[in-house]
């Protein structure tokens, strides 16, 4: 079971999604890439705000930034995206399984002892 | 940051658990594989299992605290290091593990229609699928 507070790619992602400006970002992208003015237009938050929603987007692994002359132009990744999350879900898996057995050997150690 | 972490409480004390996951008579005991390493820095790594054979190279080496190692990128699994940490914890110790990919699973834009591509494609063979 992932712990709470724990900061991996996963939980990245669902934090990402979790905002409706991040959400209302990634619906517009997903129709074209746009700057991070385009964005700003039509969003309730100031263009500052966009871009710090940008940077979160980016580190989820959800967005990329290309430089397009003077400007910057943002696109989404998701076929990045699945892939990274099939491998997130699929390795999660398999460590909580192995530390599950680890667990139970480590048990199992302890009650040999108090035999 | 394309990675995987668990944090986990033990009931055992740290060297415990550092043997545990590190002695070959041990990891007999409850690993799902057959380990075999050559536990120092640069150290081969091979693990064989029901899913096959992985093969990697270990990083650092500092019982009972840290140790790392790199799983080689195969055909079927891209490149990634592996971080295990112990530090005491009230009731034994915690086990932090952390997995993450060397290289990013580089976006590509597919057309409309385009089948999903196979899990796990690096960028490299992204590149060469558009050819």
């Amino acid at each position: 079971m992932p712990s709470p507070g724990c900061d991996d790619g996963l939980n990245a992602v669902f934090a990402a999604l979790a905002d409706p400006t991040r959400r209302e970002v990634v619906r517009r992208l997903a129709a074209a890439p746009s700057t991070a003015t385009e964005l700003a237009t039509g969003v309730p938050v100031s263009r500052q705000a966009v871009v710090k929603h940008l940077g979160l987007l980016e580190r989820a692994g959800l967005v990329d930034a290309e430089r397009d002359g003077r400007n910057v132009r943002y696109r989404l990744t998701p076929a990045g995206f699945t892939d990274a999350v099939a491998w997130m879900t699929d390795v999660g898996a398999a460590w909580d399984a192995r530390l599950a057995g680890l667990r139970r050997h480590l048990a199992r150690r302890r009650h040999a002892r108090h035999d | 940051m394309t990675e995987v972490e668990r944090t986990v409480e033990l009931e055992a004390d740290a060297d415990e658990v550092w043997d545990a996951i590190t002695d070959a008579a041990l990891l007999d005991e409850w690993f799902d594989g057959d380990v075999d390493v050559d536990l120092q820095p640069g150290g081969t790594l091979r693990v064989t299992s029901g899913a096959g054979v992985r093969e990697g190279t270990v990083g650092d080496v500092d019982p009972p605290h840290r140790l790392t190692f790199t799983w080689h990128g195969d055909g079927d699994r891209p490149e990634s290091t592996v971080e295990l940490e112990l530090e005491p914890a009230p009731d034994g110790c915690r086990l932090r593990v952390r997995e993450a990919l060397v290289d990013e699973l580089a976006p590509v834009a597919f057309p409309i229609g385009f089948q999903p591509p196979p899990r796990y494609r690096t960028g490299e063979a992204r590149a060469l699928a558009r050819l």
